[in-house]
């Protein structure tokens, strides 16, 4: 009985599939692999223009990731440039090491979409948490100040982009309406303020009153920036400041016009390398990992962390 | 039902039809609207209007024009190019109701099939007023999720020529004879959209959503563009899209099948508050555009926008400005901010909202030279 390979083939692993990797095995076809890319239609588009160029197959398993397999050389490293370009840079897999993955990501289940009905009605029930804001200091983390806010990652797990866009609305909306009725947060510590996020459909006139303190704000939607002036009269009024959510390295040269202090940026690995006017106001979020943690770190940067309830 | 009242519906479904296959083949029509409803009730009665059908049949009998009424009690005569009989119907018209009032209004097709639409659905008595703009504080019922959900099915088999508004963008230069078309910009008419498929609610109290929908619509036109016989005779356009639309499959299609000649002649758009609400996805866009041969142009920077703009404009070469009387009354220090901003080399400055003279003589003081509004299509209607 001859030896047995180390991983058997799924037997419900398509012809072509088998081809374009037993291609890449011969070092006939090179391979490339999009970790869920930013932007999977143009990923897609350009993987499948590259695999007609070079004789390759675009292979997108449930897991939301889009590879390039069998490719000949020139057409895998031309589309490797272009996706690096646009920011969305390819990993090369170590496919003798992943043909185990290969057929567990095939099989997985699709990811899962959560239903949007009835948003609205959880959404006004949802309970806020208290976020901190802290920089690493020589003695470790300093917390600068908290924000008070319903994350809609938390309170609702695998949306689409731009009904979770609504959902941050409604979330806002509803810590909005719990600061009118003056139901502020206990876990708030009365000496560092306190950002409360403002929905963008909010009116100006109908602003909570600041709680007693200092450097309280409101997190506006960058969106809002072009009516800035007058959000920062109307929120001076009620005793607040105002803080930004929304910023990215691409807008880098609009931080000087925002007023405030504090600007909130979902993180990006250009965020530490940019060279940001006040860096000291930028409050990194979302950080997926211990090598962006250390990243910020060195660049002085600040970060939120969810507290546990 | 009457005969009369099948009669009116009949000629609206007419000229609805007329409009959007002129839209549809690029056939060239001039219209001359006869506001009739807008007339004083004691010139409005039936006689007064038998006496100037008799006057205008005889006009247009020996001509290839066809004159419509519409249910408001508005008359629309259409003609081919040239169509200086129209002329003459017009001057009748003023000379014959001695009222200072403009009674007579030019459109020509099919770069004005989005405004003459709106005329035909205004006379059935659909609503065609653009909602209040998306800064004032919302009055309705914000849609549910589930709203939005459904109306997205509806604009998937949409119609959206008819909810385009279009204009030609000019060179007008101080001495030249005349406006000098350089391409089309394109609108989608997204709160007319929304008025007809969520009658009931307000989407800009739901701005994510609203978004969601204008994606929808935007990813629905770009397929329209993507057909064999507009790509056959794709002319020079511009168009205002979402960061995220740039990056959907639609406009990937589109952009597979346009030559690079032609993607340098299409400008694609994006609104300040569009770019702010999704830099992760403008950052990509931007990119892709640059990298395909795309112009790219912040578009609708008015008075309100201008003071927050950094230098630079945020990598984009192209500016379009909107005109608004804000401008005119701006102190010296933001003038020279605002002149500040200007993309030094003004080919790449584009004045929009040019509806009177006024405003394309303060884009000649900045040495802006393109040019889109109401006055210049009267003008192009005018032929000159």
């Amino acid at each position: 009985m001859p030896d047995r390979p180390a991983h058997s083939p799924d037997p419900t692993r398509s012809a072509a599939l088998t081809a374009a990797l037993a291609r890449c095995a011969a070092g006939e076809g090179d391979a490339l692999r999009l970790s869920r890319p930013a932007a999977p239609a143009v990923a897609a588009a350009w993987l499948q223009d590259a695999a007609e160029r070079g004789d390759g197959l675009v292979w997108r398993p449930r897991d939301g990731d889009i590879w390039l397999l069998g490719a000949n050389r020139a057409a895998t490293d031309r589309v490797r440039d272009a996706l690096s370009a646009l920011g969305m840079p390819p990993e090369t897999p170590d496919l003798p090491a992943m043909q185990a993955l290969l057929d567990t990501t095939g099989a997985a289940p699709p990811a899962q979409t959560m239903p949007a009905t009835g948003l609205e009605a959880r959404a006004a029930i949802a309970q806020p948490r208290i976020a901190a804001i802290w920089r690493m200091g020589a003695a470790g983390p300093d917390v600068l100040a908290q924000r008070w806010w319903a994350d809609p990652a938390l309170v609702f797990d695998g949306l689409e982009p731009d009904i979770r866009r609504h959902a941050a609305t409604l979330l806002a909306a509803r810590v909005m309406a719990l600061a009118v009725r003056g139901a502020w947060p206990a876990q708030h510590k009365a000496a560092l303020p306190l950002l409360l996020d403002l929905p963008p459909t909010a009116d100006p006139a109908a602003l909570p009153r600041a709680p007693d303190g200092t450097g309280h704000a409101l997190v506006l939607p960058l969106e809002l920036a072009p009516q800035a002036e007058s959000w920062r009269a109307a929120a001076a009024l009620a005793g607040w400041d105002l803080a930004w959510d929304g910023m990215a390295p691409a807008l880098a040269p609009l931080l000087p016009k925002l007023p405030g202090q504090w600007v909130f940026a979902p993180w990006d690995a250009a965020l530490p390398a940019t060279p940001w006017a006040a860096p000291e106001r930028l409050v990194a979020t979302g950080l997926p990992n211990q090598a962006a943690l250390a990243a910020l770190v060195r660049a002085r940067l600040a970060a939120m962390s969810v507290l546990p309830a | 039902m009457n005969a009369t009242t099948t009669t009116w519906q009949r000629d609206a479904l007419a000229v609805a039809a007329l409009a959007r296959e002129s839209a549809a083949s690029g056939t060239e029509r001039r219209v001359l609207l006869l506001r009739l409803s807008a007339l004083p009730e004691e010139l409005r009665r039936e006689h007064h209007l038998r006496l100037l059908r008799e006057a205008l049949y005889p006009l247009l009998r020996p001509t290839r024009a066809r004159l419509f009424e519409l249910p408001s009690g508005d008359m629309v005569a259409v003609a081919p190019p040239p169509g200086e009989h129209l002329d003459i119907v017009a001057a009748t018209v003023r000379r014959l109701l001695s009222d200072d009032s403009p009674v007579t209004e030019e459109l020509r097709l099919p770069g004005q099939a989005a405004a003459l639409l709106d005329v035909v659905a205004a006379s059935l008595g659909l609503s065609m007023a653009p909602a209040p703009a998306l800064a004032a504080a919302p009055a309705g019922r914000p849609p549910s999720v589930q709203d939005v959900l459904t109306a997205e099915t509806a604009v998937a088999r949409a119609d959206l020529e008819v909810h385009l508004r279009s204009q030609a963008v000019c060179i007008v230069a101080d001495g030249a004879e005349g406006p000098e078309p350089l391409h089309q910009h394109h609108e989608l008419a997204l709160d007319t959209l929304a008025g007809l498929l969520l009658p009931d609610a307000d989407l800009r109290a739901a701005p994510a959503l609203r978004r969601r929908l204008r994606a929808r619509a935007e990813r629905r036109l770009l397929a329209l563009w993507s057909r064999p016989e507009e790509l056959r005779a794709f002319t020079p356009r511009s168009v205002a899209l979402l960061p995220a639309t740039v990056l959907e499959e639609e406009f990937q299609r589109l952009d597979r099948l346009l030559q690079a000649r032609a993607r340098a002649s299409f400008t694609v758009c994006f609104r300040l508050r569009d770019v702010l609400a999704d830099a992760p996805g403008f950052t990509i866009a931007r990119r892709l555009l640059d990298m395909r041969g795309y112009p790219i142009a912040l578009d609708g920077i008015g008075a309100e926008e201008w003071p927050i703009l950094p230098p630079g404009l945020f990598g984009l070469p192209g500016l379009r400005l909107r005109f608004g009387p804000a401008l005119l009354t701006m102190g010296p220090p933001a003038r020279a901010a605002l002149d500040a901003l200007l993309p030094a080399d003004r080919a790449q400055v584009t004045l929009a909202g040019c509806d009177s003279p006024a405003a394309i003589g303060w884009a000649w003081e900045r040495g802006i030279t393109r040019v889109q509004g109401r006055l210049i299509e009267q003008r192009l209607s005018a032929g000159g």
